[in-house]
């Protein structure tokens, strides 16, 4: 098992509108994450919630589902929100859980994935 | 007439005797049923599959091996004190079977409704 396993390590998942998982790879590549993947979802919204607040959610969404290192988090989920967060054509949501371990990642890591 | 009596004390929900984590394996989705199989043969008795796709980002690819981008995501639930032993045996594959690459890691799960359910998820009779 990888030494950096023990609560080193936190997942974070982004949901965004389709065709904007790239956008979130770079966002997130630039302060230091490495790879991710992106799994394509359907999203669901309150349609009454929708017209009281005058939003309309598209949903098509991609999940995109990033290991990073706990040192890096904060910055991640701050690239996510000031790049592709609600306000923007993204509406992505970006949330963090905690992992007990994980094994293969640094490898992944080395070979660039 | 109803107890109004301020400060009553709710019940706490039971706590249960063996702990459960979720698994996350992100692998070559022309290894998902081995990867499934392997789960099941050690007590993950659910997984959901998804189709996820790698962001590999090179710009030579060198070797024999090429990249996958097509994964399988795969999510099971087991038991805390499964969870070392399935991840060593995940790394082990990941490193000895033909394109059999991938990650795994574990997220503590919190919570769970029904105890039938968490009797299968456990996979414990008792």
């Amino acid at each position: 098992m990888d030494k950096k396993t023990d609560k080193n390590f936190e997942v974070v998942f982004c949901i965004v509108n389709a065709g904007f998982s790239e956008k979130v790879m770079e966002v997130v590549r630039s302060v230091g994450a490495t790879g991710g993947t992106v799994i394509k979802a359907t999203g669901t919204a309150n349609p009454q919630a929708e017209k009281i607040f005058g939003i309309s959610i598209s949903p098509e969404k991609e999940i995109v589902m990033i290991v990073v290192d706990k040192i890096i988090k904060d910055n991640v989920l701050k690239a996510i929100y000031e790049n592709v967060g609600l306000n923007t054509k993204g509406s992505g949501i970006a949330f963090s859980l905690p992992i007990n371990a994980v094994v293969g990642f640094e490898k992944a890591e080395k070979e660039g994935k | 007439m109803a107890d109004t009596k301020k400060g009553t004390s709710k019940k706490k929900p039971p706590k249960a005797p063996h702990a459960l984590s979720v698994i996350v394996l992100v692998v070559n989705k022309r290894k998902n049923d081995f990867y499934v199989d392997l789960l099941q043969e050690n007590e993950v008795n659910i997984c959901l599959t998804t189709l996820g796709e790698g962001t590999y980002k090179g710009n030579i690819i060198t070797g024999l091996e090429n990249i996958d981008m097509e994964k399988s995501v795969i999510f099971g639930i087991v038991r805390q004190d499964r969870e070392k032993d399935i991840l060593a045996l995940l790394n082990d594959k990941f490193n000895n079977v033909r394109g059999g690459k991938g990650v795994a890691f574990s997220i503590p799960l919190s919570s769970v409704i029904g105890v039938p359910s968490y009797k299968f998820l456990a996979n414990k009779e008792k």
